[in-house]
């Protein structure tokens, strides 16, 4: 395989896939081939779909098994909301494409065992949108691979996105976790524990070359209306352990636009023997006081209260929080990470395989939080 | 020089403004030298500390590693539906070894070695004994690696 590599689109906009498709079109590696989706979406889905193929001036396929069929199709970036996500991306490598997914895998375990096996049999690579390019990240797993902290004794992280306008939930109650979840992403809420708390999931796993053993978790509906009516909780707690007995604490969800200086507090507390070692998204950076406007939050757009897409940000013209400078090295991106994985022949360190072990430990962290109960992994396969 | 009271006042006294709306979680990470029983001691006056904070009545404790393995986390549930979770680490942190953050439904506070004194000095705690109940619940949870409930049923 050589480049330009065709990068054929499931999904459109107001999906990550906005992103994902910038940052492939950046790389002038690949070449944005075409937008597709599976026949029967909505006239809304569509539309959208539609909408990212002008952008990126290409043709949208309506029926995704045509798309897979062209030639010039080498990468399948799939964004479709994760019910429909599982069985396109099986499609897909059956076709003998290489997958870029967009997280979490998949919601059901079922699904994300047919996906390791298609991926296997096809011999095709993958890899899940995740934080392991990010130049914090991959300093994290040198400082742990050079025992600088002696013998690692315990990881806690916590990932929360600052987006969407916040207080509004009802206090005073718990959340009644429902298992198997039946809705992950809505217009106006996603589960945001299976949206956010898969980064730091990922992570540990990553970082440790460890899966995770035990879970125990909770969830909770603290910030949004939105969330509650849905019945989505956006926000989550775990405390586990891996297979080696390390305990690890994670917590993650969304808070709201006014809760931090920037993208939301992002950060691993690895504890060693030796010394605390805390790494930081927000660090190194600048703080920058001026005599500009204060950020204010931007209106709430109708078809995106939360902040999800960066199209309907910039149609209520979201000003970037500037007071914190980046003083780090510019990160890769993800995307561009795979292609490089993909032109030296290797997989992914996030592949399906990576990925299906954390939707693994997102489905055991619902049932452990409808049960309150611990739950042990590998979760019984029927 | 400071006392753990100096920085938990500062902390009540954000919690009193109402700046940060109803408090909702709690991480609250140490560092410390003390002796094992000294260390569930620690842990028992933190976790009133968290529970303090978010207002609530301790429900539920879930324990994770161990005294004699060097790091400690209770993950605490409270009847109103607040979460937290209090960790104990040995050894020495950077600046006072203290790090907390505490979300509410308007709002977070945030505490970590980016905002204490460009030294290392661990922050001396009070000598107050802690709370019997939930000292032999942190006992109870710590042995059994359940969630234990403070009605004493798992």
């Amino acid at each position: 395989m050589n480049p330009p590599y065709g990068v054929l689109l499931v999904s459109g906009m107001h999906t990550h896939q906005e992103n994902y498709a910038a940052a492939f079109a950046a790389d002038k590696r690949c070449r944005i081939v075409a937008v597709t989706d599976e026949a029967t979406i909505d006239r809304r889905r569509r539309d959208l779909n539609e909408r990212l193929a002008k952008v990126h001036d290409v043709p949208y396929i309506p029926d995704v098994a045509k798309a897979l069929a062209r030639k010039d199709v080498h990468i399948v970036s799939i964004c479709a909301p994760p019910e429909r996500r599982g069985r396109i991306a099986v499609l897909a490598a059956r076709a003998r494409k290489h997958l870029y997914l967009d997280k979490s895998l998949v919601p059901a375990l079922g699904e994300a065992d047919e996906l390791v096996a298609a991926v296997q049999k096809a011999g095709v690579k993958s890899h899940m949108f995740c934080f392991i390019s990010q130049p914090w990240a991959k300093e994290a797993k040198s400082l742990l691979e050079s025992k600088r902290l002696g013998r690692l004794i315990a990881i806690h992280a916590d990932t929360f996105f600052a987006k969407g306008c916040t207080g509004t939930a009802k206090l005073g109650t718990r959340r009644k976790e429902e298992f198997p979840p039946q809705r992950h992403q809505l217009i106006e809420a996603k589960r945001e524990f299976d949206n956010v708390g898969v980064y730091p999931i990922t992570l540990v796993r990553w970082l440790t070359g460890r899966n995770f053993r035990t879970i125990y978790a909770v969830t909770a509906n603290y910030f949004f209306q939105e969330h509650q009516k849905h019945n989505v909780e956006d926000f989550g707690l775990l405390s586990g352990t891996l297979d080696d007995g390390l305990p690890v604490t994670i917590s993650g969800g969304r808070y709201g636009w006014t809760t931090h200086p920037g993208f939301g507090i992002n950060r691993i507390m690895l504890v060693g023997t030796e010394r605390t070692l805390v790494v930081d998204a927000n660090r190194p950076r600048l703080e920058v006081y001026t005599d500009e406007t204060p950020w204010t939050p931007p209106q709430v757009h109708p078809q995106d209260p939360m902040g999800f897409w960066s199209s309907t940000q910039d149609e209520v013209h979201t000003r970037p929080k500037r007071t914190w400078v980046n003083a780090g090295p510019a990160a890769q991106s993800d995307a561009s990470y795979f292609v490089d994985r993909l032109e030296a022949g290797r997989d992914s360190e996030m592949s399906v395989v990576e990925a299906a072990h954390a939707a693994e430990v997102l489905i055991a962290s619902y049932r452990s939080a409808a049960t309150q109960a611990v739950v042990t992994l590998p979760l019984p396969r029927k | 020089m400071n006392t753990l009271a100096d920085l938990h006042h500062a902390v009540q006294s954000t919690l009193a403004s109402k700046r940060l709306g109803t408090p909702v979680f709690v991480r609250y990470s140490f560092h410390g030298q003390e002796t094992a029983a000294a260390v569930v001691q620690r842990l028992a006056r933190a976790t009133k500390t968290a529970c303090d904070w978010l207002g609530q009545v301790l429900d539920k404790v879930y324990a994770t590693g161990s005294v004699k393995g060097g790091q400690v986390s209770l993950m605490l549930e409270c009847r109103g539906g607040a979460t937290a979770v209090v960790t104990w680490i040995r050894g020495a942190g950077r600046g006072h070894g203290v790090d907390i953050l505490l979300l509410g439904n308007n709002g977070a506070l945030y505490h970590d070695f980016g905002n204490e004194p460009p030294w290392d000095e661990t922050l001396a705690d009070s000598k107050d004994p802690a709370d019997k109940e939930t000292l032999a619940l942190i006992d109870r949870a710590l042995a059994s690696g359940r969630p234990e409930s403070a009605g004493g049923k798992p």
